[in-house]
């Protein structure tokens, strides 16, 4: 599961791979949190193009209460993201990619010690799956959540 | 992680056929991919910053987990 990812690709090397007809506006961050705007890229309903735009890291479903709720909606797992109902639809058909260079985990390394790691692609920037939900039709911004596979 | 060659069937909004989409969800190659400890700097949100990535020697280090 990721926590925390970087994207420190300058704006032409995020436009190229991810097919973006514009240069999008980014300026590389190594230290990316949820509930802070993430880059995100999804397909255009009618047109054969690519839209980029910011959206919040974490799903707030329509029915929560408390914004809150996003914090526990940051990451889903491969094998289980299609079965939790209040996201399936998302799935199903809002789909977006996340782009990142790499991502940081902690590992236990003592009772009380974490030791932070990096996680780098060594291929430069590459995507991240995820969904992504807009809470209402009054909210004008929307949120996206990762979709963690594991690694081989 | 995604496969560049996914990335149109993974946005693609007309295919709402969840098992197609899943197929997409496959485990990443760790052969291309680079593990190494990096300073506790990354632990708070508010240091966004190159040191949040650069790699720190560490007298211990943990196994590698992929």
């Amino acid at each position: 599961m990721c926590g925390t990812y970087s994207l420190t690709a300058k704006e032409r090397y995020i436009r190229d791979p991810f097919g973006l007809d514009d240069d999008p506006p980014w300026t590389p961050r190594w230290n990316i949190a949820p509930t802070q705007q993430i880059a995100t890229i999804r397909q255009h309903r009618s047109e054969p193009k690519r839209i980029f735009g910011l959206m919040r890291w974490g799903l707030i479903p329509y029915w929560a209460k408390e914004p809150s709720i996003g914090l526990k909606t940051i990451n889903a797992m491969s094998e289980t993201a299609a079965e939790k109902p209040a996201f399936r639809d998302a799935m199903k058909r809002r789909r977006c990619l996340i782009p990142a260079n790499a991502f940081y985990e902690w590992l236990r390394i003592g009772p009380k010690q974490k030791q932070p790691y990096c996680f780098r692609w060594l291929m430069g920037s590459v995507a991240k799956s995820g969904r992504r939900i807009r809470r209402n039709m009054h909210d004008s911004y929307d949120q996206a959540e990762l979709i963690s596979c594991r690694c081989a | 992680m995604l496969r560049p060659e996914d990335y149109d069937l993974w946005l693609d909004p007309g295919i709402t056929d969840f098992k197609r989409v899943v197929d997409c969800l496959k485990p990443f190659d760790a052969s291309l991919m680079k593990q190494y400890p990096v300073s506790t700097r990354v632990n708070r949100p508010e240091n966004d910053d190159q040191e949040c990535a650069r790699e720190i020697p560490i007298a211990d280090p943990a196994p590698r987990v992929f």
